[in-house]
């Protein structure tokens, strides 16, 4: 790469990347059963909780121990 | 004050971040930023009792989503940028006193769907390039927290050394029409001496070309890119071999062993990356159970690596090390 190149490779509006999803198996992707929560912290900041269902269990409607 | 400077002897960009003088130094237990917020307890960064996996933006950020102003004027040698993009935290457990090789293979491979998330939203902002997910274990390394965590920058620009092995990769599929990793793993399942550890989906090596004594290196099996190309039973496997190699690593000086974990994913541009590997390098600072490889002159200065060990003997240390996974 010449030294153009590597400086041209520089903060800059890029081209958006189609989200690809391939994790697929028979029981089905993780993600799935990943609860997600966004909260916003000192300074503006995002903050986010992540939980998990156990397998054969209900998905629970908040985190625990999370404020509400 | 932070922004990016350019280095036109090595054509890098350099990471000025000065408030990071400020940050937490190894607090007291009781004083941990990243532990829940007790009731009637200090405030941590996290407003919760408890939780599973946490993600937030850092307290003292190198890269910001909008970052100040550079504080001096570019020149047409010097060129200046605001120093664009996010600085994660990635908090493993509540555990302050556990760490990521005790977690249960199942928490790990909850911490990979985590990894795999946040590589697909900072991988889709306009201004991120590169997503690099990294832990830093151990006072050796400069930790400031011990609580086991991670961290995630999302950069502007593709780093030197992905850039590096972009650029090797691109030219072996060139060459002969074949993925460079693939045939690096292959070489190594073939030779044997250098295998730490494999299951049907990775394998860890310390690789021929180790520049620190432990380096070692986990390859997906298949060629894949990134995080978001793992079935899910590759992330169990991920989740298992990492798990494998982090007790390994403890047992072999029958000590905490303090390392620099990185991932190697395809940059989140709008090139064709079809030619790159995903895998993880670590590079673990102890020669001995008491002694470190420090970067001196010729790694330093030179960039050449002198390595006081042979691959093919830290590899057996290792492979002996490996436990068996319920």
């Amino acid at each position: 790469m010449s030294n153009e190149a590597r400086r041209n490779n520089s903060p800059m509006e890029k081209e958006r990347r189609p989200a690809t999803e391939t994790r697929r198996d028979a029981d089905g992707p993780l993600e799935e059963r990943m609860n997600k929560r966004t909260i916003l912290i000192s300074g503006g900041r995002r903050l986010i909780f992540y939980s998990f269902v156990s397998e054969g269990k209900r998905p629970l409607s908040r985190p625990e121990g999370e404020p509400e | 004050m932070s922004e990016l400077r350019w280095n036109p002897l090595l054509g890098e960009w350099v990471v000025t971040a000065t408030h990071r003088q400020e940050r937490t130094f190894l607090p007291p237990a009781d004083f941990c930023p990243l532990c829940p917020t007790r009731p009637g307890g200090f405030e941590t960064e996290i407003p919760a009792p408890s939780y599973e996996i946490v993600v937030f933006e850092n307290r003292f950020p190198s890269l910001q989503p909008s970052p100040p102003a550079p504080a001096v004027e570019g020149t047409d040698l010097y060129h200046v940028a605001p120093a664009t993009g996010v600085c994660e935290v990635v908090v493993y457990t509540p555990d302050h006193f556990s760490t990521l090789a005790a977690q249960p293979v199942e928490r790990i491979e909850q911490l990979v769907a985590v990894w795999t998330d946040r590589f697909r939203e900072l991988g889709a902002l306009d201004f991120v390039r590169y997503v690099f997910i990294f832990e830093n274990r151990g006072e050796e390394i400069g930790v400031t927290l011990h609580h086991p965590h991670g961290q995630i920058y999302a950069y502007p620009f593709i780093p030197p050394r992905i850039a590096r092995e972009l650029e090797m990769s691109a030219a072996h599929r060139a060459r002969t029409g074949r993925c460079l990793v693939c045939d690096i793993v292959a070489e190594e399942r073939r030779d044997g001496r250098r295998i730490v550890v494999e299951n049907e989906a990775f394998v860890a090596a310390v690789p021929f070309f180790a520049r620190w004594p432990y380096e070692t290196h986990i390859y997906a099996r298949r060629h894949i890119q990134s995080l978001l190309d793992l079935e899910r039973s590759e992330g169990r496997a991920l989740a298992a071999i990492l798990k494998q190699t982090l007790i390994a690593f403890d047992r072999v000086f029958e000590r905490p062993f303090p390392y620099i974990m990185v991932f190697h994913q395809r940059p989140t541009d709008e090139g064709d990356h079809s030619h790159y590997h995903f895998h993880i390098e670590f590079y673990p600072p102890l020669r001995t159970a008491t002694k470190l490889k420090f970067l001196a002159g010729s790694e330093a200065g030179a960039g050449t690596f002198i390595n006081d060990a042979l691959a093919e003997e830290t590899a057996a240390a290792l492979r002996a090390c490996i436990p068996k996974l319920d």
